[in-house]
Formats: C-alpha cells, structure tokens, sequence
C-alpha cells in the first residue's frame, strides 16, 4: 500500500456542476435570508414554498472516511430517503409521510431535555448543541425490519459526544429515548390508539456508547428532512430501523430496560436488542434476504449480513448472549 | 334496463373488463422503468473513474477499515488482545482536511423534499393528501419499491375478482328477476378466472428472487394461506371448463367447486395480515371482505325458509 490517502476522495472541482450547490449562493444564504428581513431562527416556516427544517447550522459537512461502506455500494437516491417512510405517527403509508409531515410542522426551535440518572438535567437547544461538538457525514447501511434497506449518507455526530455533556452517573445502565407527542401536528395518535404512544426507544449503556451510534441532523448533505426525524434522530445501523428513533425530544439515562413501543406493541416480534440477524426471523417473516430500495424493477434481493455488516464492529457487544432469546 | 342487460350479457363484455386492470399495472410498470432508469450508469457493480468523477452516488472506499474499536483505548486493546499496530495507513488521525468533501443534493431537491405544503384551517387533511398522492408522489411510489408495489396490486386486483365472482350468486338470488344480474351472472366463469390469471402474476412476481423467498418463508402462516388459496384457485380454473363438468357430473362438479369458500378466509387473513400488517392494512383487508361477506349471509335463509321461492 502506497502512501497515498486511505481513500481516493475526487476534489470538489471533480463533481460536476449539477451536484455541487453554487457556493456564493451556500455561504451568502444567510445574508438573503437577513436582507428579506427574516432574522436567523425565526419563522420562514408558516410560508408554504420554504424548507423548514431545525439544526440548519454545521453545513457543509466533511465525510469521515472511516464510516463508508464497502467499494462499489450504491447510495439511496435522495428522493427515496425523503420519500419512503415509517413514521406512524403521521400515517402508515409510507409513500404519504412527506406531506403529512410538511404541513406546517415546526421543528426550529427544538429543545432535547436530559434526564435520569445525570448529574444534572439538562435542556439543550438542538442548534446550540450542533455548533458546539460539529458535525460529520457517515454513509451507513439502514435495515428496516420490514426486510428493505437502504444506503444513506447522514450528517451528525456521535452519540456519546452528547453523553459526555449529560455526565451521566454510574446507576445509568441504559439510554432511553422520547420523540414528540403533539396530536395537533400528527393524526397518528388519534388515528392509531393502539399504540402506546410516544415513540421510546432505548440502547444498554455500551451500546449507546459506541463510536458507530450516531444523533443525525442532516442527509446529504442538508438539514434533515421532517420526514426523516427532523431536526434530531438516532442512527443505530446494526440493529433494525425501527431503533433509530426519530425527533427525540427527551434522553433519559435509566438503570432497567427502557419499554419500547413496538416492544410493548409486539414482544414476540420486535425485541429490544434488535440486532440484524439473518439468522433469526421475524415471526411472521424472513430476516434472510433485504431488498434495497430504488435499485431495480426485479432486482434480486440481497442477502442480509449479521449486524447489517458491522460485526467487525459491535459483534464483541454481545459476547456469549444468546441472540435467538435476546432479539 | 333491458338495452343496460343486453350490452352486459354480450359475450364481449366482461373481456375488456377482465383486462382492464392489466394496462393500469403496464402502465404503473412503465412509469417504475423510467424512474429507475434514471439512475442509468451508476450500478450495483461498477466503480469506474467516469462514476467517481461525476458525482454519483456510488461510495467510493478501498475496503473496510480492517479495525475499529469503541471508546476508550484500553476497551480497545482487549478486544484485539494487543496484537494491533497502528501504522500510517491505517492512523487514526484525521485525514488531510483539504482533500475532503461530502455527499450533497442540490437545494432544488432538497427543497422538492421539504416543501411547506399549504394547508387551510380545517381543511380536510386526508382529501389534500389524496391529491398531493396523485399529483406528484408518482416518482418516489414507482421506483422505490417496485416489487412489493407490485405484488400488494396484483395480488389487490386477485382479490378484487375472486369478491365479485363470490358476489354473483348472492345477488342472483336476491335479485332473482333482474335481467341485468343474470346477464351478470353469465360471466362467472371468466371472472373466475380472470381472478386466477392475476393470482398468477402475483405469484410470477414472488418468484422473482427465483425459489429464495419461498425457501425463506414457506412456513410462515400467511404465505401458507396464500398457498392453500392458490392452490384452491388453480383446481378450480383446471377444472372451469365444459369438458370438466361432463366428466364429473354437474353435482360433482359443483360440490368440487365449493372448495372456493375454504379460500375466503385464507384471502383475508393473507391480505391483512401479510407482512408488517400495519392497522391501516388489517383494517383494510376487513372493509374489502365485509360486502360479500354480508352478501353470503343471503345463503344462509335457506337454513330458516322452509320453502324457498323462486
């Protein structure tokens, strides 16, 4: 190996035009939003035609490289991304979820309450909290327990970056998460009562932890999409899409397991670890093979990898656990 | 109403009807082509310098980091048992800063993707998103997942016609003098059979991982169910023809094709609760089964008239 750089990145004059945004027009956006006598933060939000999306500060990010998939992966197309979407609170459809979330929905300002077992409880504004640790764009792998998949480039930090400010204490043996219940915003709480709302999610303490747990802010290089979780989610890529919480409004560090809502809602069919596994089906389905989304009319579907693939990384997570009786 | 009765019992009528629905998934098939076909030149397999230069979306890494570790450092040399050495290549340090960049969609896309979408006070939210659906979702439903689109709207259309045919002899009997309801009933075979063709297509489009699905999930319960359902449809359409009817007797043919009944609840259970089986779709599954079911519930004065007329 020679000594060049571990990847060979083309230099920004390389990307053609179409995909590079005019950088006068990137740097001076913040001007002309001013000169139209908007201040930063405020509301371009209830005028139709304009995005509104929180944490819009840390952009233009820089890929980490250590954090890309395999030679040769072909990343998701962004409308895909922002167009196929579990988020029941919205609806079930997953086709309608960008319109259902872009009716007018505010996500700026956003706050994340810490609590639990933390030295002190913390209110954190998400766009303060961006400014301060920075952000990065990782291109991880996604497996939706529905067995679909997707390769996205998101743009965030690390999870335990946010820990380290919490402090938690050391009865915290678990990461609890809460996204938003606001039945004004979303008709999935009427619409669904079934379910215990809100949307928790949790991760033991270790796996919270892990360099690979991310908190996104962006995809593709722009303030996350509403229908993707504005303005804050988690990204756990070894474990199925369903734990990748969307919009967290609260993180409460607890010493038992966290209830999960499609744990509580399916304790035969969605566990609280959750890992991919090829080895361990659903109960009314084959976790085998995963179709990747926007790839092909008839397209084979692929084999699904232990961990999505990152067993080099996290299998050590769960040394000598029985992953059948802990799915 | 006779003129309505005439037109319908022509033996050329319920062809094109039967047909139909195939120009529609044509149709919807077409459209997912030219989605897909969009992302010409960017495969699965190929990492040229053209693709690398252009922007595409294919990551571009030599192999995996052949290490990584969590936390701490010491977390780290115990799991690799101290046998890891950093050397140059595989350094931990940030790399150059200059020759980074990121992947990034325009601000067109980004704003097609987070557009506010005006919405009056109290206006009705479903009815708006019924045609924001129909007006621009089609780029992202034809091409994200063709497949399952495609086998939840062949296996829909099945569905639909194995209803209707099961509708025909209910009606029959409540309507027992209308013209128009027996020229109906005249058709029975063909939608019969028209509901076994595009079961056919739903089971084409299964198999287009080859036997892997089938081996992956033949046990699961609703697969089985639609299993037993296809099955049922098949015996039923092998045997739809006069000659059958000849060589088993009218009354042994007509007690063969009762077995449609067992597939009644085979289809609902297959279709509600297939897959993630969402509220939205079990409730579904159940508001398209109740008309006929409420329709059967006609045989069922046979059980409480002593005689029945006409």
């Amino acid at each position: 190996m020679t000594k060049a750089p571990f990847v060979r990145i083309p230099r920004p004059s390389e990307l053609s035009e179409r995909e590079v945004t005019d950088e006068s027009l990137h740097r001076n956006r913040r001007d002309i939003i001013k000169s139209l006598g908007l201040a930063a933060g405020t509301s371009l939000l209830a005028i139709p035609g304009t995005a509104a999306n929180a944490a819009t500060t840390g952009f233009p990010t820089k890929l980490n490289k250590k954090y890309i998939p395999p030679k040769g992966t072909k990343l998701t197309e962004y409308k895909y991304i922002t167009g196929y979407n579990n988020f029941y609170e919205f609806t079930t459809d997953k086709y309608e979820v960008r319109f259902r979330a872009n009716l007018g929905w505010k996500t700026e300002p956003w706050t994340i309450e810490i609590g639990g077992h933390v030295e002190k409880p913390l209110k954190l504004d998400v766009n303060d909290l961006v400014k301060d640790v920075g952000i990065e764009q990782r291109v991880y792998r996604f497996r939706c327990v529905e067995a679909w998949s997707m390769v996205i480039p998101w743009d965030g930090f690390q999870l335990n970056k946010l820990i380290a400010k919490a402090k938690p204490t050391s009865k915290a043996k678990y990461v609890m998460f809460s996204t938003f219940k606001d039945e004004k915003t979303a008709l999935g709480f009427k619409n669904y009562p079934n379910y215990d709302w809100p949307y928790t999610e949790g991760l033991r303490m270790d796996e919270a932890m892990h360099d690979l747990t991310f908190l996104a802010t962006g995809i593709y290089g722009k303030p996350i999409p509403h229908q993707n979780g504005a303005p804050i989610r988690l990204v756990v890529p070894w474990k199925y899409g369903f734990k990748s919480i969307k919009s967290i409004v609260r993180i409460d560090f607890t010493d038992k397991q966290p209830k999960t809502l499609w744990n509580t809602a399916g304790p035969d069919e969605y566990g609280f670890y959750s890992n991919v596994n090829p080895e361990v089906d659903h109960l009314r389905w084959s976790q085998a093979r995963e179709r990747p989304i926007g790839t092909g009319g008839f397209a084979e579907r692929i084999p699904t990898l232990k961990f999505n693939g990152y067993e080099k990384e996290v299998a050590h997570l769960y040394k000598g656990m029985d992953l059948r009786k802990f799915f | 109403m006779n003129k309505i009765a005439r037109i319908v019992a022509s033996k050329w009528f319920a062809g094109p009807l039967c047909a139909l629905p195939l120009f529609f998934l044509a149709w919807d098939y077409f459209q997912a082509l030219k989605q897909l076909e969009q992302e010409a030149g960017v495969s699965i397999r190929q990492v040229s310098d053209a693709n690398r230069t252009s922007g595409s979306l294919v990551a571009i890494s030599e192999e995996y980091a052949d290490f990584s570790f969590s936390v701490s450092d010491e977390e780290f040399h115990e799991y690799t048992g101290g046998t890891f050495r950093e050397t140059e290549e595989n350094s931990t340090e940030k790399e150059d800063e200059a020759d980074s960049f990121s992947f990034t969609v325009s601000d067109d896309q980004f704003d097609a993707a987070t557009e506010t979408l005006s919405l009056q006070e109290g206006g009705d939210q479903d009815a708006f998103i019924a045609r924001k659906m129909t007006e621009s979702a089609n780029p992202v439903k034809a091409g994200a997942n063709v497949n399952e689109r495609f086998l939840h709207e062949t296996g829909n259309v099945a569905i639909a016609y194995f209803l209707i045919v099961l509708c025909f002899t209910p009606l029959k009997r409540i309507f027992s003098r209308a013209k128009l309801v027996s020229a109906l009933n005249r058709h029975r075979r063909l939608v019969g059979l028209t509901a076994f063709f595009y079961a056919v297509l739903h089971l084409i489009l299964y198999f287009d991982d080859g036997l892997n699905r089938l081996f992956d999930e033949w046990y699961l319960f609703y697969i089985q169910c639609g299993i037993a359902s296809f099955v049922t449809l098949s015996v039923l359409a092998m045997t739809s023809n006069g000659r059958a009817v000849r060589k088993l007797g009218g009354k042994r043919w007509k007690k063969l094709h009762r077995i449609l009944y067992l597939a009644i609840p085979a289809l609902l259970y297959h279709k509600g609760w297939a897959s993630k089986a969402s509220p939205d779709q079990v409730r579904e599954a159940l508001v398209w089964f109740a008309p006929m079911l409420l329709l059967q519930t006609v045989r069922l004065t046979k059980f409480f008239t002593a005689k029945k007329g006409n």
